[in-house]
């Protein structure tokens, strides 16, 4: 890694200090937990029945916090994200500060996408954290509540983790190509619901699995759906990391080949 | 020495509207260069190209005798720069801007602060630049295209909104800055009388083609060169047609007899001439152009 990409990624880690992207990160990757910390606690009974469950983790825990997640926040919120990142610049008419510092494209393109992908991590531990505490919180204030007894399922949870963060990655890499290609905010954003309310329609559709948006949803509904029909045996995740690749080459190539950097 | 050569540069956007034909432009090392001309007369895209924000079609550009093709990066180390209206991030204060700038460059604190100094907002603390006024926004830009203590200024239209003070202000920084710093600095403007007592050398861009390059002395060889002499008699008719008999050239406008100076023996000569024919001169004087004139009058040829 090169000394200039390091200042570069440190830079555009400075400038998001305080953002509306920042913010988002924090109070999305909470939210979910926070309403079922809230519905634990008004629901008393059940988390109490839930928690003796020797599935609890499993069941109770790993996959249904990820219901929301999967289906609506995660996408929508990588696509107001990633367009409010890229805003910073066209908002504050800095492209042409940007590309007047001795930086290469290059470094510039691929520190912005890192500073994404960053933030996305950022997201998932601080989302952990708050699902941790929807099991931890219920547990200190309801009475006679016992914490689950079966064993912590760390393996899962990073397994789970890393293919719903690898099925991200299209989102990100799409949402980035056109907030870099289009000035406009509302634009990039357009789109992006657009493929995002295409995916959700198609999600039992047998063709389905080719929008790049749907991976999320499909790793929590039924992520080996598509296998019956396909003759190749490619999971969702194999397809999220080809359209990645593809989106981030295509989304540097047009960003290179811009002869207007102002 | 030269520390910016532009040499047939020529430009035009989508292979349609020609922007700029032929610019070769020659700006000697250590001097405020002004490049004036009219709005949408290819002032910000010659300084864009010379920033390497449009990229280069036809011609060569060289800065600090380098190909700025070939040496994009390492020429823009030395090169601060401002374009248009500024760049500066809004949700972050003064201190932060310049901090995300100074950490390509390695500027420290101690740097930023003293940039923050120089262009007097060290006491704007936490408030975010957002909230500045356009001088405050435009002193921060220029504080950032400071920072890397840059051997060559390229400033487009910094005053652009400013009130007098403000106006003053920048151009006495600028005056500074290059005195004490030795700073190259290259500033478009539109109205000469904003930057004429700020530049050394001064070049005149209209339709993208460049219409002047010189010192400021230059420009004032042309100014004395193009001296009017006004009369005003009881007799124009007659008076017209004793200097058609001197061989000047002359035209009536106005009810007001105008040619060009040539030299007070023949000023004095065509007094007597007029007087001994018995008209009267109720009125003659010279008509400076100040160099607003010789611009107005090079853009509008």
């Amino acid at each position: 890694m090169s000394a200039s990409f390091v200042k570069t990624f440190q830079s555009e880690w400075l400038k998001k200090k305080k953002s509306l992207a920042s913010w988002l990160v924090i109070i999305g990757a909470f939210f979910v937990p926070f309403i079922y910390i809230i519905s634990r606690l008004i629901y008393h009974e059940n988390t109490v029945r839930d928690f003796s469950s020797k599935n609890f983790w499993n069941i109770y825990w790993i996959h249904r916090s990820w219901e929301m997640m999967a289906l609506f926040l995660l996408p929508v919120g990588i696509i107001l994200v990633v367009g409010l990142i890229t805003q910073i610049e066209n908002k504050n008419n800095a492209w042409k500060q940007l590309h007047t510092l001795p930086i290469s494209y290059t470094t510039i393109y691929f520190s912005k996408l890192s500073i994404i992908i960053t933030m996305m991590v950022q997201f998932f531990i601080i989302y952990n954290i708050g699902v941790y505490l929807t099991v931890l919180v219920p547990y200190m204030i309801i009475n006679n509540c016992q914490y689950p007894p079966s064993p912590f399922p760390f393996k899962e949870l990073l397994i789970q983790n890393l293919k719903y963060f690898i099925d991200c990655l299209p989102i990100i890499a799409l949402q980035f190509l056109l907030s870099f290609r289009l000035k406009n905010f509302v634009a990039p954003m357009g789109i992006g619901f657009l493929i995002w309310i295409s995916s959700f329609i198609a999600l039992r559709w047998k063709h389905g699995i080719y929008i790049p948006y749907s991976y999320t949803m499909y790793n929590y509904t039924n992520p080996d759906n598509h296998k019956s029909y396909l003759n190749y045996d490619f999971s969702i995740h194999t397809f999220a990391i080809i359209y990645t690749i593809i989106f981030i080459l295509f989304g540097y190539y047009i960003y290179i080949k811009n002869l207007d950097k102002s | 020495m030269s520390i910016v050569r532009t040499k047939n540069v020529n430009f035009r956007f989508n292979n349609l509207e020609q922007i700029l034909t032929n610019i070769n432009l020659n700006i000697p090392e250590g001097s405020i260069y002004g490049f004036l001309g009219p709005n949408g007369a290819g002032k910000t895209t010659t300084l864009k190209l010379l920033l390497g924000l449009l990229t280069i079609q036809q011609g060569e550009i060289d800065i600090f005798n380098k190909s700025l093709t070939n040496n994009r990066i390492d020429i823009l180390n030395h090169i601060g720069s401002m374009i248009e209206s500024p760049s500066i991030y809004s949700h972050l204060s003064a201190f932060e801007n310049l901090k995300v700038i100074g950490t390509i460059f390695n500027s420290s604190n101690e740097r930023i602060n003293e940039i923050l100094t120089i262009v007097g907002l060290s006491n704007t603390g936490s408030k975010i630049a957002g909230n500045f006024s356009l001088g405050m926004k435009q002193r921060l830009s220029l504080g950032i295209a400071l920072l890397n203590n840059p051997k060559l200024l390229i400033l487009d239209e910094p005053t652009n909104g400013l009130d007098p003070n403000g106006i003053i202000e920048i151009r006495e920084l600028l005056k500074n800055i290059n005195k004490i710093y030795g700073t190259t600095i290259i500033i478009s403007s539109h109205i000469l009388s904003e930057i004429e007592k700020l530049v050394s050398h001064l070049a005149i861009i209209d339709k993208g083609s460049l219409l002047f390059q010189g010192t400021i002395g230059d420009l004032n060889s042309m100014q004395q060169n193009s001296i009017n002499v006004i009369l005003e008699t009881n007799d124009n008719k007659s008076a017209l047609l004793i200097l058609n008999e001197m061989y000047v050239e002359c035209l009536e406008i106005e009810s007001k007899i105008q040619f060009q100076f040539v030299s007070n023996e023949l000023t004095s000569e065509i007094i007597n001439n007029l007087i001994n024919s018995g008209i009267r001169v109720y009125e003659l004087s010279k008509e400076k152009h100040n160099l607003e004139n010789i611009f107005m009058n090079l853009i509008q040829k």
